[in-house]
Protein backbone atom coordinates (compact mmCIF):
# COMPACT_ATOMS: atom_id res chain seq x y z
CA UNK A 1 0.00 0.00 0.00
CA UNK A 2 1.21 3.53 -0.94
CA UNK A 3 -0.31 7.10 -1.20
CA UNK A 4 0.47 9.42 -3.72
CA UNK A 5 3.10 11.54 -2.91
CA UNK A 6 3.35 15.48 -3.31
CA UNK A 7 0.68 17.80 -3.24
CA UNK A 8 -2.76 16.86 -4.36
CA UNK A 9 -4.65 19.29 -6.79
CA UNK A 10 -8.19 20.03 -6.04
CA UNK A 11 -9.84 21.82 -8.94
CA UNK A 12 -12.02 19.45 -11.19
CA UNK A 13 -10.76 17.89 -14.06
CA UNK A 14 -11.42 18.91 -17.45
CA UNK A 15 -12.36 22.80 -17.06
CA UNK A 16 -10.16 25.00 -17.67
CA UNK A 17 -9.76 27.98 -14.63
CA UNK A 18 -9.37 30.61 -17.55
CA UNK A 19 -13.07 29.45 -18.80
CA UNK A 20 -14.17 29.46 -15.23
CA UNK A 21 -12.81 32.45 -14.12
CA UNK A 22 -14.84 34.18 -17.24
CA UNK A 23 -17.95 32.70 -15.97
CA UNK A 24 -17.87 34.44 -12.89
CA UNK A 25 -18.50 37.60 -14.89
CA UNK A 26 -21.54 37.26 -17.20
CA UNK A 27 -23.68 39.57 -14.61
CA UNK A 28 -23.42 43.07 -16.39
CA UNK A 29 -26.20 44.29 -18.69
CA UNK A 30 -27.44 47.04 -20.88
CA UNK A 31 -29.70 49.30 -19.27
CA UNK A 32 -31.88 51.54 -21.95
CA UNK A 33 -33.22 55.24 -20.51
CA UNK A 34 -36.22 57.26 -21.36
CA UNK A 35 -35.65 60.22 -23.27
CA UNK A 36 -38.51 62.80 -24.94
CA UNK A 37 -36.81 62.51 -28.62
CA UNK A 38 -36.24 58.89 -29.68
CA UNK A 39 -39.61 57.99 -31.63
CA UNK A 40 -40.86 54.99 -30.01
CA UNK A 41 -40.67 52.89 -33.20
CA UNK A 42 -37.37 53.68 -33.50
CA UNK A 43 -36.21 52.57 -30.20
CA UNK A 44 -38.37 49.31 -30.69
CA UNK A 45 -36.80 49.21 -34.23
CA UNK A 46 -33.22 49.13 -32.68
CA UNK A 47 -34.01 46.68 -29.96
CA UNK A 48 -35.55 44.39 -32.80
CA UNK A 49 -32.72 45.02 -35.26
CA UNK A 50 -29.40 44.52 -32.88
CA UNK A 51 -30.69 42.16 -30.81
CA UNK A 52 -32.40 40.11 -33.44
CA UNK A 53 -35.70 40.01 -30.78
CA UNK A 54 -39.47 39.16 -32.45
CA UNK A 55 -41.18 42.88 -32.91
CA UNK A 56 -43.36 41.72 -29.25
CA UNK A 57 -40.75 41.84 -27.53
CA UNK A 58 -38.56 44.52 -28.58
CA UNK A 59 -42.28 46.62 -28.83
CA UNK A 60 -42.50 45.40 -24.95
CA UNK A 61 -39.05 46.36 -23.89
CA UNK A 62 -39.58 50.22 -25.82
CA UNK A 63 -42.98 50.45 -23.25
CA UNK A 64 -40.94 49.23 -20.52
CA UNK A 65 -38.54 52.10 -21.24
CA UNK A 66 -41.50 54.71 -21.66
CA UNK A 67 -43.39 53.68 -18.59
CA UNK A 68 -40.78 52.80 -16.18
CA UNK A 69 -37.89 54.77 -17.14
CA UNK A 70 -35.21 52.58 -18.67
CA UNK A 71 -35.44 48.51 -19.10
CA UNK A 72 -32.44 45.79 -18.64
CA UNK A 73 -32.56 44.75 -22.21
CA UNK A 74 -29.46 42.48 -22.78
CA UNK A 75 -27.18 40.50 -19.92
CA UNK A 76 -23.53 39.42 -20.55
CA UNK A 77 -20.42 39.78 -20.01
CA UNK A 78 -18.83 43.06 -19.30
CA UNK A 79 -17.50 43.17 -22.71
CA UNK A 80 -20.12 42.07 -24.91
CA UNK A 81 -22.34 44.63 -22.56
CA UNK A 82 -19.68 47.49 -23.74
CA UNK A 83 -20.23 46.10 -27.36
CA UNK A 84 -24.06 46.58 -26.80
CA UNK A 85 -24.00 50.27 -25.26
CA UNK A 86 -21.85 51.68 -28.09
CA UNK A 87 -24.06 50.03 -30.61
CA UNK A 88 -26.73 52.29 -28.57
CA UNK A 89 -25.13 55.01 -28.47
CA UNK A 90 -24.55 55.02 -32.63
CA UNK A 91 -28.31 54.61 -32.90
CA UNK A 92 -28.77 57.61 -30.71
CA UNK A 93 -30.27 55.73 -27.87
CA UNK A 94 -29.36 56.55 -24.49
CA UNK A 95 -27.28 53.85 -22.54
CA UNK A 96 -25.37 52.48 -19.92
CA UNK A 97 -23.81 49.57 -18.32
CA UNK A 98 -25.39 48.39 -14.86
CA UNK A 99 -24.66 45.49 -13.10
CA UNK A 100 -27.17 42.39 -12.72
CA UNK A 101 -28.85 41.63 -9.14
CA UNK A 102 -27.65 38.53 -7.31
CA UNK B 1 -41.29 62.88 -49.51
CA UNK B 2 -42.21 59.41 -51.14
CA UNK B 3 -41.08 56.10 -50.39
CA UNK B 4 -42.47 52.53 -51.90
CA UNK B 5 -43.20 49.85 -49.91
CA UNK B 6 -42.86 46.09 -50.16
CA UNK B 7 -39.63 43.97 -50.91
CA UNK B 8 -36.21 46.00 -51.18
CA UNK B 9 -34.60 48.47 -52.23
CA UNK B 10 -37.38 50.88 -51.48
CA UNK B 11 -37.40 53.87 -53.65
CA UNK B 12 -37.07 57.28 -52.04
CA UNK B 13 -38.48 60.58 -53.50
CA UNK B 14 -37.89 63.69 -51.78
CA UNK B 15 -38.59 67.80 -52.81
CA UNK B 16 -35.87 69.88 -53.77
CA UNK B 17 -36.58 72.14 -50.43
CA UNK B 18 -36.67 68.41 -48.12
CA UNK B 19 -33.54 67.24 -49.80
CA UNK B 20 -31.66 70.76 -49.08
CA UNK B 21 -32.23 70.89 -45.88
CA UNK B 22 -30.92 67.18 -44.89
CA UNK B 23 -28.20 68.87 -46.65
CA UNK B 24 -27.89 71.97 -44.37
CA UNK B 25 -28.67 70.04 -41.33
CA UNK B 26 -25.46 67.72 -42.57
CA UNK B 27 -22.97 70.45 -42.56
CA UNK B 28 -24.00 71.58 -38.84
CA UNK B 29 -23.79 68.06 -38.00
CA UNK B 30 -20.86 66.85 -39.38
CA UNK B 31 -18.12 68.88 -37.04
CA UNK B 32 -20.02 67.84 -34.12
CA UNK B 33 -18.93 64.05 -35.07
CA UNK B 34 -15.57 65.20 -36.30
CA UNK B 35 -13.30 67.69 -34.04
CA UNK B 36 -10.95 68.37 -36.74
CA UNK B 37 -13.79 70.06 -38.92
CA UNK B 38 -14.72 72.65 -36.40
CA UNK B 39 -16.03 74.93 -39.09
CA UNK B 40 -19.33 74.03 -41.36
CA UNK B 41 -18.22 74.97 -44.51
CA UNK B 42 -20.41 77.37 -46.35
CA UNK B 43 -23.77 75.12 -47.84
CA UNK B 44 -23.91 75.82 -51.48
CA UNK B 45 -26.94 77.83 -52.43
CA UNK B 46 -29.11 75.69 -53.69
CA UNK B 47 -31.73 77.02 -56.60
CA UNK B 48 -34.62 74.62 -55.19
CA UNK B 49 -34.23 75.57 -51.36
CA UNK B 50 -35.41 78.97 -49.27
CA UNK B 51 -32.22 79.99 -49.86
CA UNK B 52 -31.96 80.81 -46.27
CA UNK B 53 -29.29 79.19 -43.56
CA UNK B 54 -29.51 82.07 -40.54
CA UNK B 55 -32.12 80.12 -38.61
CA UNK B 56 -29.61 77.14 -38.20
CA UNK B 57 -26.86 79.47 -37.07
CA UNK B 58 -27.98 78.50 -33.03
CA UNK B 59 -26.88 74.96 -34.02
CA UNK B 60 -23.20 76.32 -33.61
CA UNK B 61 -22.68 76.05 -30.01
CA UNK B 62 -19.78 78.00 -28.71
CA UNK B 63 -17.65 75.26 -28.00
CA UNK B 64 -13.76 75.20 -27.57
CA UNK B 65 -10.78 72.83 -25.74
CA UNK B 66 -10.70 69.36 -26.17
CA UNK B 67 -12.92 66.21 -26.45
CA UNK B 68 -14.11 66.61 -22.81
CA UNK B 69 -14.70 70.30 -22.17
CA UNK B 70 -16.50 70.10 -25.60
CA UNK B 71 -18.80 67.83 -24.08
CA UNK B 72 -19.50 69.61 -20.68
CA UNK B 73 -20.00 72.57 -23.10
CA UNK B 74 -22.77 71.05 -25.52
CA UNK B 75 -25.42 68.80 -24.89
CA UNK B 76 -25.83 68.12 -27.71
CA UNK B 77 -22.20 66.12 -27.76
CA UNK B 78 -23.31 64.67 -24.84
CA UNK B 79 -26.39 63.44 -26.20
CA UNK B 80 -24.59 62.26 -29.42
CA UNK B 81 -21.84 60.44 -27.27
CA UNK B 82 -22.85 59.43 -23.44
CA UNK B 83 -21.51 57.81 -20.51
CA UNK B 84 -21.42 53.93 -20.59
CA UNK B 85 -21.07 54.36 -16.50
CA UNK B 86 -23.60 57.04 -14.74
CA UNK B 87 -21.40 56.64 -11.80
CA UNK B 88 -17.78 55.71 -12.87
CA UNK B 89 -16.27 58.47 -14.19
CA UNK B 90 -13.09 57.03 -14.69
CA UNK B 91 -14.69 53.87 -16.47
CA UNK B 92 -16.86 56.03 -18.80
CA UNK B 93 -13.54 57.39 -19.48
CA UNK B 94 -12.13 54.49 -20.27
CA UNK B 95 -15.01 53.53 -22.54
CA UNK B 96 -15.06 56.72 -24.43
CA UNK B 97 -11.25 55.91 -25.40
CA UNK B 98 -11.95 52.50 -26.39
CA UNK B 99 -14.87 53.30 -28.48
CA UNK B 100 -14.76 56.89 -29.45
CA UNK B 101 -13.09 56.60 -33.14
CA UNK B 102 -14.96 53.63 -33.87
CA UNK B 103 -18.09 55.73 -32.81
CA UNK B 104 -16.94 58.65 -35.32
CA UNK B 105 -15.93 56.84 -38.26
CA UNK B 106 -19.16 55.13 -38.86
CA UNK B 107 -21.21 58.28 -37.99
CA UNK B 108 -19.11 59.70 -40.78
CA UNK B 109 -19.47 56.59 -42.95
CA UNK B 110 -23.40 57.11 -42.48
CA UNK B 111 -23.33 60.77 -43.10
CA UNK B 112 -20.96 60.31 -46.92
CA UNK B 113 -23.70 57.64 -47.07
CA UNK B 114 -26.75 60.31 -46.89
CA UNK B 115 -24.84 62.64 -48.63
CA UNK B 116 -24.10 60.67 -51.50
CA UNK B 117 -27.84 59.66 -51.50
CA UNK B 118 -28.70 63.46 -51.88
CA UNK B 119 -26.47 63.80 -54.94
CA UNK B 120 -28.27 60.91 -56.53
CA UNK B 121 -31.71 62.10 -55.18
CA UNK B 122 -31.09 65.31 -57.67
CA UNK B 123 -31.77 62.98 -60.77
CA UNK B 124 -34.30 61.26 -59.68
CA UNK B 125 -35.86 58.51 -57.01
CA UNK B 126 -33.22 56.61 -54.91
CA UNK B 127 -32.98 52.62 -54.32
CA UNK B 128 -32.09 52.36 -50.74
CA UNK B 129 -31.41 48.56 -50.60
CA UNK B 130 -31.57 46.68 -46.77
CA UNK B 131 -28.09 47.47 -45.95
CA UNK B 132 -28.57 50.80 -46.64
CA UNK B 133 -31.60 51.63 -44.45
CA UNK B 134 -29.56 51.77 -41.03
CA UNK B 135 -27.41 54.93 -42.28
CA UNK B 136 -30.35 56.75 -42.68
CA UNK B 137 -32.24 55.76 -39.81
CA UNK B 138 -28.69 56.70 -37.80
CA UNK B 139 -28.23 59.93 -39.76
CA UNK B 140 -31.77 60.89 -39.67
CA UNK B 141 -32.21 60.35 -35.95
CA UNK B 142 -29.22 62.03 -34.54
CA UNK B 143 -29.83 64.77 -36.51
CA UNK B 144 -33.19 64.69 -34.84
CA UNK B 145 -31.27 64.68 -31.64
CA UNK B 146 -28.96 67.73 -31.89
CA UNK B 147 -31.99 69.99 -33.26
CA UNK B 148 -34.03 68.91 -29.95
CA UNK B 149 -30.64 69.26 -27.91
CA UNK B 150 -30.65 73.17 -29.66
CA UNK B 151 -34.60 73.56 -29.02
CA UNK B 152 -33.81 72.87 -25.13
CA UNK B 153 -36.45 69.95 -25.33
CA UNK B 154 -35.18 67.74 -22.28
CA UNK B 155 -38.48 66.16 -21.03
CA UNK B 156 -42.33 66.40 -21.93
CA UNK B 157 -42.85 69.99 -20.43
CA UNK B 158 -39.88 71.41 -22.40
CA UNK B 159 -40.78 69.21 -25.89
CA UNK B 160 -44.54 70.94 -25.17
CA UNK B 161 -42.70 74.38 -24.38
CA UNK B 162 -40.61 74.24 -27.94
CA UNK B 163 -43.85 73.23 -29.93
CA UNK B 164 -46.10 75.91 -28.63
CA UNK B 165 -42.90 78.42 -29.22
CA UNK B 166 -42.99 77.29 -32.44
CA UNK B 167 -46.73 78.01 -33.22
CA UNK B 168 -46.40 81.49 -32.52
CA UNK B 169 -43.44 82.05 -34.65
CA UNK B 170 -44.45 80.94 -37.93
CA UNK B 171 -41.12 82.24 -38.93
CA UNK B 172 -39.58 79.46 -37.13
CA UNK B 173 -37.78 76.45 -39.27
CA UNK B 174 -35.83 74.82 -36.75
CA UNK B 175 -39.07 72.97 -34.87
CA UNK B 176 -40.80 72.22 -38.51
CA UNK B 177 -37.47 70.44 -39.49
CA UNK B 178 -37.26 68.72 -36.23
CA UNK B 179 -41.48 67.91 -36.68
CA UNK B 180 -40.12 66.97 -40.57
CA UNK B 181 -37.28 64.24 -39.28
CA UNK B 182 -39.64 62.64 -36.83
CA UNK B 183 -42.14 61.69 -40.04
CA UNK B 184 -39.33 60.68 -42.00
CA UNK B 185 -37.97 58.62 -38.96
CA UNK B 186 -41.46 56.75 -38.97
CA UNK B 187 -41.70 56.26 -42.78
CA UNK B 188 -38.00 55.27 -42.82
CA UNK B 189 -39.02 52.43 -39.98
CA UNK B 190 -42.49 51.26 -41.27
CA UNK B 191 -41.11 50.17 -45.09
CA UNK B 192 -38.40 48.03 -43.58
CA UNK B 193 -39.96 46.17 -40.54
CA UNK B 194 -39.67 43.02 -41.22
CA UNK B 195 -38.04 42.94 -43.66
CA UNK B 196 -34.12 43.67 -43.02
Amino acid sequence: MSHPAGPVCSLPAGEPVVERLEQQDPDWTTVVWDDPVNLMSYVARVFASYFGYPRAKATELMIQVHNEGSAIVATGSREEMETAVAAMHSYGLWATLGRAAE
Amino acid sequence: MRMSAGEPPWMLELEGEESWLLGVLLDFYRPLVDPDDEQPEEPAAQPDGPGETDSFAFWEADVVGDDADRREEDPALLRLFPDAYPDDPSASADFRRFTLSGQRRERLDDIATVRKGLELLETGPLPIGADDLDPWLRVTNALRLVLASRLGIVDEVSAEEAERGAQQDPSDIVHPAYEWLGVFIEILIEVSWGRI
